[in-house]
């Protein structure tokens, strides 16, 4: 009987912890997708307004993956505090 | 090891752990009136050493019952913590989703603007000026990305 006992002490005694994970956040897919590339203004065109819509076009763009950017670093920002919250 | 010790219920290892406190006691008295009498006075020391056993054991299971309440405690506590943070991080893509949302729909509108405009005084500045061809090369040599076109690297 002390036998039984002793064997499970000691089985006790071997005892770890268990480990509590937290699964990686997944980022939006509307920030996970690439600039798209700049337009190009017509070759042959002589028009300033053909020229001056293509460039607007591009300014257009770049607000778009500014925003994208800006929005990174806020989605990043929260979820390192939401992170920090559980870890510290 | 893990596997055979998950098998036991918690609560077994208190009962373990009093039950083998209570038998030392038990021995321990039972050490103590030996040792009163003539005939049993030999099986004091015996006794007295499994009363130690026991208690031994009973105390070193107890110990391990309680840490085990608390470890088990603390995993509830942080599986919550995790669960909570996981709503957490569901609630701000969700907001950056919307924000994103604003934010195009609003960069969106103000093209349009800008093109109703291009589009008002488009006869007027054409007539007045002439772009070269050479300007047009440069303006498109410029829109290329740097990266992808020397390094091959796609962003």
């Amino acid at each position: 009987m002390i036998k039984k006992l002793a064997i499970c002490a000691l089985l006790a005694g071997c005892s770890t912890t268990v480990p509590v994970v937290m699964s990686f956040p997944h980022a939006p897919t509307e920030l996970t997708s690439t600039c798209p590339d700049l337009a190009k203004v017509p070759p042959n065109t002589t028009k300033l307004s053909q020229v001056l819509d293509v460039v607007t076009d591009n300014y257009s763009q770049y607000h778009e993956c500014r925003s994208k950017v800006e929005n990174w670093i806020d989605w990043y920002n929260q979820q390192q505090k939401i992170f920090t919250e559980v870890n510290k | 090891m893990m596997w055979l010790i998950s098998l036991i219920p918690v609560d077994y290892f208190l009962y373990a752990a009093w039950g083998m406190i209570l038998l030392g006691l038990a021995f321990y008295v039972a050490a103590k009136l030996a040792a009163l009498t003539v005939y049993y006075k030999i099986a004091e020391l015996p006794l007295e050493i499994l009363a130690i056993v026991s208690l031994g054991l009973g105390v070193y299971i107890y110990g391990d019952y309680s840490a085990q309440t608390v470890w088990q405690q603390r995993i509830a506590e942080l599986q919550h913590e995790v669960e909570v943070a996981q709503q957490k991080s569901t609630v701000v893509n969700t907001q950056i989703v919307k924000q994103i949302q604003v934010q195009h729909k609003v960069i969106h509108d103000k093209q349009v603007v800008i093109q109703d405009r291009i589009k008002e005084v488009a006869s007027n500045i054409d007539s007045e000026c002439v772009v070269d061809k050479q300007a047009v090369d440069i303006l498109n040599d410029a829109s290329i990305y740097p990266i992808r076109s020397t390094q091959g690297v796609k962003p």
